[in-house]
């Protein structure tokens, strides 16, 4: 009596939602590592491992100068989406820490990440620490709440044991751009195409250069790049002569700035096709 | 104007007690279990408020003798909404009896194991139980803030005496 009490009192927020004592299919610490995989595809089933009601994600970067994020679990997947319309992901626990009592469970862990660029294959190696709580339903655990701290200072050395080390690699990532594409575009694939601001003076120079553009038949191919910030850079040459190659560095180097392509509201690096007698 | 002045002279030992306050984990944690025992509503919702960052959540878990457990989610308004009347009829007191840390960066995930005593105001009744609560945090802007506290109380048929012996999982990826 004494003790329903209690429980009538601790059981005082929003509506309470019955639980039942049915012995779920995994382990808190199996259903952690099944949504971990989860995430590589983004499907609802990263969803349905919520709570229906009110579950909130909290994202720590590895920048101090960031501020702390705090996600529903709808913000969350489309994250997830994001970042798997680039690349191929896979998580994976690696040390975990489990505590658990009646249909209330916690998992603090270390999470190993591999991301590999579906455009170049580089591949970036991420570490994390998570914090989940859990609740049984009659269907299997749910993710009440989860706490994410990406690597930002060195790391917690019983989280990442080093007898662990060798099964997941890690990897400089100074020199892997994770986000930025840095692949030039064709003038088919951007929202609006380069364009030279002086009109005249370019149908000048390919006049004094003998150059037209796009492919000519009989002509010899070559490219431009157009950077992002308008230079025009001098691309594939082919089979261009000497005399040929001397004549489109020339060609270049007397352009002034271009306005740069655009795509998706962004100035985007951009190929160009001139063609020269 | 000399009004503006005054109410920032009151103000600022408050902010100035709070930032200190909650520099470090152990002094958060202990001014949680502190704002649980307010008896005053307004006050008591002072001192969660800034306690916890916006939108965090208290998860509340309850297992009986009798009946399934249920579980009750919500944010802290909401905590304060629903428990006002049980806070009139009765005093709360907690005691942590024992606490676990992990952590990392900016995060922290404090797991104690606390005593709850209740008191009915108008009676010379008292219950207690013990409970788990896990409590996540995060640290920024020079302090750190709750972000979830979850809590269990103890049956006999579901006891929650070894959630302090924690145990720790290696997961080995296979060849």
């Amino acid at each position: 009596m004494i003790k329903d009490l209690c429980i009538s009192i601790l059981c005082l927020l929003l509506g309470s939602a019955p639980l039942t004592s049915v012995q779920a299919q995994y382990t808190a610490v199996e259903f952690v590592d099944a949504f971990l995989a989860d995430n590589a595809s983004g499907t609802d089933a990263v969803k349905t491992a919520f709570v229906d009601s009110g579950s909130r994600i909290w994202l720590s970067s590895s920048n101090q100068n960031t501020p702390i994020r705090n996600l529903d679990v709808s913000a969350y997947l489309q994250e997830i989406n994001t970042v798997n319309a680039s690349f191929s992901t896979k998580f994976n626990t690696v040390v975990s820490i489990h505590r658990k009592a009646g249909p209330l469970s916690t998992v603090f862990c270390s999470v190993h990440g591999r991301l590999v660029d579906n455009e170049t294959s580089d591949t970036v190696y991420t570490r994390a620490i998570h914090s989940y709580k859990l609740v049984q339903h009659d269907d299997g655990w749910k993710i009440l709440q989860l706490n994410i701290q990406n690597e930002d200072e060195p790391f917690v050395s019983e989280l990442w044991p080093k007898e662990l080390a060798t099964n997941y690699p890690l990897e400089s990532k100074e020199n892997v751009k994770i986000y930025k594409h840095n692949r030039p575009f064709n003038v088919d694939e951007v929202d609006l195409a380069p364009l030279y601001p002086f009109e005249k003076e370019l149908e000048d120079l390919l006049i004094e250069f003998a150059i037209q553009q796009g492919q000519i038949e009989n002509e010899s191919p070559f490219t431009i790049y157009i950077s992002e910030d308008g230079e025009a850079v001098l691309g594939f040459v082919g089979d261009l002569s000497a005399d040929q190659i001397e004549s489109a560095k020339i060609f270049v180097s007397k352009m002034n700035l271009w306005y740069p392509a655009v795509k998706e509201k962004s100035s985007v690096k951009c190929k160009l096709i001139f063609s020269i007698k | 104007m000399r009004r503006l002045l005054i109410i920032s002279i009151v103000l600022l030992p408050f902010y100035t007690l709070s930032q200190n306050t909650f520099s470090s984990l152990d002094s958060t944690v202990a001014s949680f279990y502190k704002a649980l025992e307010v008896g005053d509503d307004d006050e008591r919702l002072t001192h969660l408020g800034v306690l916890f960052k916006p939108k965090a959540q208290i998860n509340a878990i309850t297992t009986s003798e009798l009946a399934p457990p249920t579980y009750a989610t919500g944010d802290v308004e909401a905590f304060y909404n629903n428990t006002k009347s049980f806070y009139s009829e009765y005093q709360f007191a907690y005691d942590e009896v024992d606490r676990d840390l992990n952590y990392y960066s900016n995060l922290a995930s404090i797991n104690s194991y606390v005593f709850q005593r209740l008191k009915k105001r108008d009676e010379a009744k008292s219950y207690e139980q013990f409970l788990w609560f896990s409590i996540d945090l995060v640290y920024e802007y020079n302090r750190w803030w709750i972000v979830s506290a979850s809590w269990i109380n103890e049956t006999e048929r579901s006891s929650i005496r070894n959630v302090m012996q924690e145990d720790t999982l290696w997961h080995k990826l296979s060849p």
